[in-house]
């Protein structure tokens, strides 16, 4: 090979490795700056969402607690993730910061919360969907409102929305999850 | 340093060489992020930031960056910066990352980025690139801005987020096709006063020496 070439090859690697390495350093700065416990974040993401109290306890609750968690529904089995789990102030509600895989770009994350054993509200989460609005406007969420836990986790059919099936699974994985931790740990006679 | 070049950086990217109304740069953002004024607004300034620093750097290293790699080393170092802007949204403006935040990670991509670091400071000194990128962000960010009032006062019949009392709301316009209709008619717009404004500046160039041979034949 041609000693010129070779060299002015090796120069171009050189120059793109340090130029990399040096983006890869400020870069390393910036979020080190930026960065934001993620319990810390969930915990104030749930005392906007209920415009109640969470008080961050040094201890995490969820400790040691199973965390993944396979939902059945019809036909379908999906899995899901519980993140961080919270107890408001005045007891009253359990605030679950999930995550459903298989969403059309990747995982999908909620903010479910439980009241008197019932899903009691759902918010959207950080993620990379698109068709999370086309579920909404066709009301995907409003099924799982209201409806006991038991009940959920009983493998009955979801109504999936047409056009937006990854999506639907993925909510329906996160919600389940949700589920199906409160029924192991926070439910009446459960483990916890 | 050369004050016509720096006044023709400067004016270049609010008006002659406008990246959304005159270059036609950056349409997909343009469209996409101008529902509202507010995110007209962040848009626009998170573009701007990373023009005028991956063109300074891009500048700085204009003479080390071979030839034959400068493309992989201006993606390094523009999506540097978007990571950056989007690590400080994501932790200081969580609400505006919500919602534009899918968009800020086509900033890489943006067309308007890539041509200025290519055709502006690849070949020019870091002072002039950083100028340069101020002036195409400043001009992307008013034609944002302008897009985002139209239609935010046609699909919300608000300005800013104040609704304007007895103001039809005319929901079908927030569509992106009534985007591209309204982008478009600013375009046509914008061209024709700059024409005029130009036409205007012309004429008046031709006609000084005249006005001076008359005053030096009166002083005379």
């Amino acid at each position: 090979m041609d000693k010129a070439k070779t060299r002015a090859v090796l120069q171009s690697i050189g120059v793109l490795a340090a130029i990399a390495l040096v983006c890869g350093l400020l870069l390393g700065a910036v979020y080190t700056l930026t960065r934001v416990d993620p319990r810390t974040e969930a915990y104030a993401r749930f005392a906007q969402d209920t415009e109640l109290t969470f008080t961050i306890p040094e201890r995490d609750p969820g400790e040691g607690r199973e965390t993944d968690y396979t939902v059945t529904a019809g036909s379908r089995t999906m899995t899901g993730h519980v993140d961080v789990y919270a107890l408001s102030d005045d007891g009253s509600t359990h605030a679950f910061c999930v995550r459903g895989e298989g969403g059309y770009r990747g995982d999908v994350q909620l903010y479910v919360y439980i009241e008197g054993g019932a899903v009691a509200k759902i918010t959207v989460g950080e993620n990379g969907e698109t068709f999370l609005g086309q579920l909404e406007a066709s009301g995907f969420y409003a099924q799982f409102l209201n409806v006991p836990v038991e009940e959920l986790l009983s493998g009955s059919g979801v109504d999936y929305v047409s056009g937006a099936t990854r999506s639907s699974n993925a909510v329906t994985a996160a919600i389940g999850a949700a589920a199906g931790y409160y029924r192991e740990y926070l439910a009446e006679g459960a483990n916890g | 340093m050369d004050k016509a070049k720096i006044k023709e950086t400067a004016l270049g990217g609010l008006l002659r060489n406008n990246p959304t109304f005159v270059l036609v740069l950056g349409t997909c953002p343009t469209i996409a992020t101008t529902s509202s004024l507010f995110n007209s607004f962040a848009m626009g300034v998170a573009t701007m930031f990373v023009l005028v620093f991956s063109n300074l750097f891009i500048s700085l290293l204009r003479r080390v960056i071979p030839e034959r790699v400068r493309i992989p080393c201006y993606i390094v170092i523009v999506s540097t910066f978007v990571t950056i802007v989007q690590m400080v949204m994501r932790r200081f403006l969580p609400d505006l990352y919500t919602s534009i935040g899918t968009f800020i990670d086509l900033i890489v991509v943006n067309c308007i980025i890539l041509a200025r670091a290519e055709s502006y400071a690849a070949c020019n000194k870091p002072l002039y690139s950083m100028l340069d990128g101020v002036s195409m962000g400043v001009g992307f960010t008013c034609a944002l801005c302008l897009i985002g009032i139209v239609r935010e006062f046609l699909a919300g019949g608000a300005f800013a987020g104040f609704a304007i009392p007895g103001f039809p709301v005319m929901d079908a316009t927030a569509a992106s096709v009534f985007g591209f209709i309204v982008f478009g008619c600013l375009m046509a717009l914008f061209n024709f006063l700059v024409q005029k404004w130009n036409a205007r500046a012309k004429r008046a160039e031709q006609s000084l020496p005249l006005v001076r041979e008359g005053a030096e034949e009166v002083a005379k």
